[in-house]
């Protein structure tokens, strides 16, 4: 299928960033779609389709996910791990985005091959600024592969 | 034992005495030996020679007794007589007189004449003692020699007679009478050198006949060296005492004193000698003692110390991994906190934007309340991070110009030093330095931020200087401000985390943790940091860095 990069799923168990997250999203305006779980294990349902999230149609596969690395249960690194050691997932873009500005974090989403690596800024401005930023760059500037389904 | 060798030197004395003593007596007891060995042979001289002469006298006047009745018609005459007397008398010394006396007792005829005329015509009996009477008639009824006892002569002296019984034709003749003072047999007898070695006595049954002593004759029995000989010779017995005189044996004890004190002194000196030897060991086995005791302490000691060592090392360690689990703690703390600081301020912005216009005044009074309480705790934990993260950062170190970096740091503040109007002069001569250019970069920072921030609202004119000066050897980096100042009662604490001074906080708002981190940066590259400062003289802050090679 002709891959559209306008799902995007954000991985947040912080209901307020995901709200803040989905409204600077909205703001830049590129995303079709903007779906929300808040924990690894509900992320993994969604790209496998699996319980709640079975309708394909309903749940395609994203565009690009948006990951938080704290999470309850599976955490952000261990769905990255998952995402990219499945062949027909490791080819979305992921980005780890995350409030954490610890060294090892970073390395071990690098190493896990997560497409960037996002620090939650402080502030209402530098925060929608950079979504707005994050959302330019995947949704226009970028070209992701062709995939044969 | 160490008892014992206290009194080694008490032993070794009266050992070395005590055989001083013997070989004394001994080397005494062989003088005596010779000595009496020498009497002995003394004593054997004057026998023979005694005996040999009385037994020659008897034998001269059995001759003169022979020759007178050789011939026939015998010749009894006085000149006769007189011829033999005289002749016996000279060649045979020893004689006193020599007598005729007839059968009757009477004396008729005198050799010597001399002095001796008295006693012609005398009586025997008149004026010998009755013994000398007794012998003479002893002589007559056995026909035979006689000798008498010892008497006092008339001529003096002691002394003794002899007859001899001259027979002719079965008829007593008439006698021959010898008279012998014993002094002058034993004169004639006696070499000089007897004479004064030794003393010498002759006793008749027990009457003592002769001595050369002059001294009272009690001395005699004293003597515990002598020697006992037997003078015989016909008719007689005498015994001839030999002791030594002091010449040749000193009286009592012979033994030369000087001779035990020389070996008392010798026994001393070895007895003194093995004290200050066996001292000397005490002394050497005390230090021996006393330094391996030292060295066993010290081993102790230093086993202790290295015990204490391994301990504080242990303890280093512990302290060390809390130290990193704190910060790691606060690590996370602080990232957990941003979290929060992010809805805060996301929401925030989102109120104000969607509904910025139905937002009362009063409400938008307390939304900036809450928006700078945010903007706070954001700088705290930013700060807070930055503190944690010192130590755990391990960027390469690398060596460049302090220059260069002081001059992006003002570039940086250039706002701040603006609104100030803070005038800051750099020295030329800043070194090269070696360090993570980006926290020394942060100690730069805090040093001339907080040199601005408490430069003074009312200071006419506000200035800031960074140099370098020499200091025991090391190069010291100084920020000096003409500021506010700071009393020296906060020197230390103003590097303490959260530490602020009372006056800092009414002027500006801060964190309170620059300094602490200027301090660990300084600290972490190996270097000190110090301040002087007086209030309302302003402040100078120092801090050294280690040279690359270091």
């Amino acid at each position: 299928m002709d891959y559209e990069p306008s799902n995007i799923l954000l991985v947040e168990d912080e209901e307020a960033h995901a709200e803040l997250t989905k409204r600077a999203i909205r703001k830049a305006g590129n995303a079709n779609r903007l779906d929300i779980v808040s924990n690894g294990e509900q992320a993994l349902d969604y790209l496998y389709n699996r319980k709640t999230y079975a309708d394909k149609e309903k749940y395609p596969v994203p565009g690009l996910i948006l990951l938080d690395i704290k999470l309850p249960g599976i955490d952000g690194i261990d769905v990255l791990k998952k995402i990219k050691e499945d062949p027909d997932l490791k080819r979305i873009p992921v980005i780890m985005l995350t409030t954490s500005e610890r060294e090892d974090d970073i390395v071990r989403s690098y190493e896990n091959y997560a497409n960037s690596y996002l620090t939650k800024p402080v502030g209402f401005k530098a925060f929608e600024e950079k979504i707005a930023h994050l959302d330019f760059y995947w949704m226009i500037l970028n070209k992701p592969p062709v995939v044969e389904d | 034992m160490a008892y014992f060798r206290k009194f080694f030197p008490l032993i070794a004395f009266l050992i070395f005495g005590s055989g001083a003593v013997l070989l004394w007596q001994n080397q005494n007891k062989h003088k005596q030996r010779l000595v009496v060995r020498h009497m002995e042979t003394s004593s054997e001289q004057i026998r023979i020679r005694v005996e040999g002469l009385m037994n020659a006298r008897m034998a001269s006047l059995e001759i003169l007794a022979d020759r007178w009745v050789e011939r026939t018609p015998p010749d009894f005459s006085q000149k006769r007589f007189l011829e033999f007397a005289e002749n016996f008398y000279t060649h045979y010394p020893g004689f006193t007189r020599i007598n005729w006396i007839d059968p009757e007792g009477v004396v008729r005829w005198v050799f010597p004449r001399k002095s001796n005329e008295d006693f012609i015509g005398n009586m025997v009996y008149e004026h010998l003692n009755s013994r000398v009477w007794d012998a003479f008639q002893e002589a007559g009824k056995h026909l035979k020699y006689v000798a008498t006892p010892c008497t006092e002569l008339i001529q003096g002296g002691l002394g003794f007679h002899t007859f001899r019984p001259l027979i002719y034709t079965g008829r007593v003749q008439g006698y021959l009478n010898g008279v012998f003072q014993v002094k002058r047999v034993m004169d004639t007898c006696l070499a000089k050198n007897i004479l004064t070695e030794f003393w010498i006595s002759v006793y008749e049954a027990d009457r003592r006949i002769y001595t050369n002593e002059e001294q009272s004759p009690s001395n005699a029995g004293k003597r515990n060296l002598h020697v006992l000989r037997e003078i015989r010779f016909p008719g007689k017995t005498w015994q001839l005492e030999l002791s030594p005189k002091a010449a040749l044996y000193p009286s009592g004890l012979v033994r030369n004193p000087w001779l035990l004190a020389f070996g008392m002194f010798i026994s001393a000196i070895l007895a003194l000698l093995l004290h200050f030897l066996n001292h000397r060991m005490q002394m050497y086995r005390q230090a021996r003692d006393h330094a391996l005791h030292e060295v066993s302490e010290r081993k102790r000691a230093q086993e202790a110390l290295k015990k204490n060592e391994k301990k504080l090392e242990a303890l280093l360690k512990e302290l060390a991994a809390k130290n990193a689990e704190l910060e790691t703690f606060i690590f996370s703390v602080s990232h957990d906190l941003k979290t929060p600081i992010v809805t805060i301020e996301g929401f925030m912005g989102a109120l104000r934007e969607d509904f910025g216009n139905l937002i009362p005044e009063d409400c938008e009074r307390y939304l900036n309340y809450i928006g700078d309480a945010t903007q706070k705790m954001e700088i705290l934990i930013n700060d807070l991070l930055e503190l944690s993260h010192i130590g755990r950062l391990t960027v390469k170190k690398s060596e460049f110009p302090l220059a260069d970096l002081m001059e992006e740091v003002i570039a940086m503040l250039q706002p701040q030093i603006e609104a100030k109007g803070v005038q800051i002069t750099v020295s030329e001569d800043l070194p090269l330095v070696y360090g993570e250019k980006k926290r020394l970069a942060q100690v730069i920072e805090n040093l001339l931020s907080n040199a601005i921030k408490y430069i003074g609202k009312e200071n006419p004119s506000p200035q800031i200087e960074v140099g370098l000066q020499e200091q025991d050897d090391q190069k010291v980096i100084f920020v000096k401000d003409n500021g506010i100042g700071i009393e020296k009662a906060y020197f230390e604490k103003i590097f303490q985390v959260f530490q602020r001074l009372p006056s800092a906080k009414k002027i500006e708002q801060g964190t309170g943790i620059g300094l602490a981190i200027v301090k660990r940066v300084i600290q972490y590259h190996g270097g000190k940091v110090w301040l002087k400062s007086e209030p309302g003289k302003g402040a100078t802050f120092f801090f050294t860095l280690k040279n690359k090679e270091a």
